[in-house]
């Protein structure tokens, strides 16, 4: 089943032009990760999709229902949870706090049991649960920021750029979790990414973007292989 | 005394005599205006007089206090010490001793006080020094302490807010209250609860509101219009004042609150200025700026607190076989503007552990998370406006009924203002800490009425001591709402803002 459809998506801030025409889709269960260089509209597309700026021109369907023109809020209400760039944690409030702000969209009474998954997935939250967002570390945050958007209980996680920052052994771990997540609990993860080379080895398949317009898309391992992606995105510019 | 193990640096006297004369000086500027011409309403004699004199001895203080800070910065702590105290003391003895006030510095009383207050803070601050042969604390040292103090201040609040309450309930009983004592209370009791209703929406929501009187003015109007034209009692109608207040409230917020920040404050601003000038041109319905009077006084559950009873009916005093005393009257006025306050205070601490009050601070910090969260950033907003105008209209309609006439005169700008400043100076979002800032803000102003002209000026000293010294308010320090079991102590450092 097609959880999110992209058709011909357009999007602009004032007078530039970010987003060309795209065209993606993610199937329930999925991995799909976007990959692409700086400033190719990687971000931009992930917030069309949330509403924020809104689509110029195109569609976006999330579960057979438009939801191009629906506000940003009630995108989420749907079931589409996003840690957005850069985190965005509430630094002033504590771990549990952001936790509950994550869960705005979803039925109280599951709050405990999801807080008890988040807790199992990053112990880490758990010894840090009175803490402030802000005192954390790098690493932590991104984890709060994965594991807020996760109270929501959604049916669709979009990921942006949750690598961005962090050591290596950090990422590792971010991106085993993910693939928990989304092999135990069943999200489906719209991952975008500049680490191309992590993204794709978990992802079940991708999709590549420069100036605004997907150029390539195959399956993870394909991608993985394919001549153009290991020279522009894997073995470093030269 | 380890004063000896501080490295004694060289004491830069140019520089210091340079800096104090600069201080000299801009006080002489200040003065001149402030102290060097008095208008004297004797009749025959000219109308000014000049009191040039005064001039000369405030900057000559003002001079020996920036040379003793200076001093005390290159440790030299006790010439200070000796010089400050002797002034101290034999400036606090001539005062207590009631010496002629021509002999002393000034002929008013209270700048005399003012400046062997400052004396006192002088010396005691250089006996510190001495004793604890410190060096002077960095800023950054200072601001730790003081932040750790609030949070222990907040932790405290368990029984700081009852032991609070227990001195506010048992005010009107001490020895040494009398009505005029009691009537600030009342005063500072009604600020409170202003200053907790807006920090509902400055505090907790974030929205800058510099018009919180026009929602003031509302529920004083309500209040003042329903009872005079329909004769309902202050208890039928204070339910009804919060809700015309909320519902200004709406009406202003709905289009305004995609505005942020400053546009926001000037629009709000607008808006108060808009509804006294309303109520001030708006002869037929609100009698203009001649205001409303015969405004009926609050009732003790029906009991009215006169002399004399009504027709048929009992009074509060006959109804518990009293003697008639007039104090009632005014403490039963406390006691409601402390339980008016209560209410708002018990209101905010529960609802920011509801999901609404959480979203508001979330809003406050990141309006864009919480939209990619699915909170509706508008209808939040929204509430929190409404909320805090309805505490602002319950406010209003208590001081209608308190003073019995009500005007356009009281909900100017100056109200909004003085609120504002009580909530930021508290520390936002802080609720002790608005009690505190009213009581510095509102209370010491009026207890020192004797210093007349100078009363204002001790608001705008006591303003710009704060905000020098606290930034972020006396007691900045956010308490979390969850707490899951017994988890590690908080860590306070201040982390990266992602």
């Amino acid at each position: 089943m097609t959880v999110l459809r992209v058709t011909d998506l357009h999007a602009a801030y004032g007078p530039i032009k970010a987003l060309h025409g795209i065209d993606l889709e993610v199937t329930e269960g999925e991995i799909v990760t976007l990959i692409g260089a700086n400033g190719a509209g990687k971000s931009t597309l992930l917030m069309t999709i949330c509403g924020n700026p809104r689509a110029t021109r195109g569609r976006v369907d999330f579960l057979g229902e438009d939801i191009t023109r629906l506000p940003a809020h009630e995108i989420v209400h749907r079931g589409v949870a996003q840690a957005p760039e850069g985190r965005r944690l509430f630094s002033f409030m504590s771990v549990v706090e952001n936790l509950k702000m994550g869960a705005v969209s979803a039925d109280p009474r599951h709050f405990d049991e999801d807080l008890e998954r988040v807790f199992t997935l990053y112990p880490i939250l758990r010894e840090r649960r009175e803490q402030r967002g802000g005192t954390l570390s790098g690493g932590e945050q991104q984890m709060l920021a994965i594991a807020r958007a996760l109270m929501g209980r959604p049916k669709l996680l979009l990921l942006d750029e949750p690598s961005l920052g962090l050591a290596p052994l950090l990422v590792k771990q971010i991106f085993g979790v993910i693939r928990e997540i989304n092999a135990r609990d069943r999200v489906t993860v719209f991952l975008v990414e500049q680490n191309a080379h992590h993204a794709l080895r978990i992802a079940h398949r991708g999709y590549v973007m420069a100036n605004g317009r997907i150029v390539l898309s195959g399956s993870g391992k394909e991608l993985l292989a394919n001549a153009e992606v290991r020279r522009a995105y894997l073995e470093g510019g030269r | 005394m380890r004063a000896s193990t501080v490295p004694q640096l060289p004491f830069d006297w140019p520089r210091a005599l340079k800096d104090a004369g600069m201080v000299a000086g801009v006080v002489v500027l200040l003065a001149i205006a402030l102290l060097g011409f008095r208008i004297q309403d004797t009749s025959g004699g000219p109308p000014l007089a000049y009191r040039f004199d005064d001039v000369v001895a405030v900057a000559l203080i003002a001079f020996l206090g920036r040379l003793g800070i200076a001093a005390l910065r290159a440790q030299r702590a006790v010439p200070v010490l000796v010089g400050a105290l002797v002034f101290a003391i034999a400036l606090t003895a001539a005062l207590v001793l009631g010496a002629d006030e021509q002999q002393l510095f000034f002929r008013s009383t209270g700048l005399n006080g003012t400046i062997a207050l400052a004396a006192w803070i002088l010396s005691a601050r250089a006996a510190w020094l001495v004793w604890h042969a410190a060096s002077e604390t960095s800023a950054e040292l200072r601001e730790a302490r003081m932040d750790r103090l609030s949070a222990q201040v907040q932790r405290w609040s368990g029984w700081v807010g009852p032991l609070l309450l227990g001195l506010a309930v048992a005010l009107p009983f001490l020895p040494w209250i009398d009505r005029r004592l009691l009537d600030i209370a009342t005063l500072v009791a009604t600020y409170i609860m202003l200053g907790w209703g807006l920090n509902i929406v400055v505090g907790l929501a974030g929205l800058l509101d510099l018009g919180y009187v026009a929602f003031y003015a509302v529920g004083a109007y309500s209040y003042a219009l329903l009872a005079l034209h329909f004769d309902l009692g202050f208890w039928l109608c204070l339910p009804f004042a919060g809700i015309m207040a909320a519902f200004a409230g709406i009406l202003l917020g709905f289009p305004v609150l995609r505005l942020r920040g400053d546009y926001l404050a000037i629009v709000t601003l607008g808006f108060g200025e808009i509804v006294r000038i309303i109520l001030l041109n708006w002869y037929k319905f609100t009698n203009g700026p001649d205001g409303l009077s015969g405004i009926p006084r609050p009732t003790f559950f029906g009991l009215p607190m006169v002399r004399d009873a009504p027709e048929g009916g009992h009074s509060f005093h006959s109804f518990f076989g009293l003697e008639y005393a007039p104090i009632d009257r005014v403490i039963f006025l406390y006691y409601l503007a402390i339980a008016l306050a209560l209410v708002t205070n018990l209101f905010t601490l529960r609802i920011r552990k509801l999901p609404i009050g959480r979203a508001w601070e979330a809003l406050r910090e990141d309006e864009t998370a919480c939209r990619s969260l699915g909170v509706h950033p508008r209808n939040t907003k929204l509430t929190a406006f409404a909320i805090g105008a309805m505490f602002g209209g319950f406010g209003g309609s208590f001081f209608a009924t308190r003073q019995g006439f009500i005007s356009p005169e009281s909900f100017t700008f100056l109200e909004s203002a003085i609120i504002l400043a009580i909530v930021v100076l508290g520390g936002m979002g802080s609720q002790i800490g608005v009690v505190l800032a009213a009581i510095l803000l509102i209370g010491l102003p009026e207890v020192f009425r004797d210093l007349n002209q100078y009363r204002m000026l001790a608001f705008g000293v006591a303003m710009v001591v704060i905000m020098t010294w606290r930034p972020r308010g006396l007691l900045a320090h956010r308490e979390p709402t969850v707490r899951l079991g017994h988890g590690p102590p908080e860590e306070r450092h201040e982390g990266p803002h992602a």
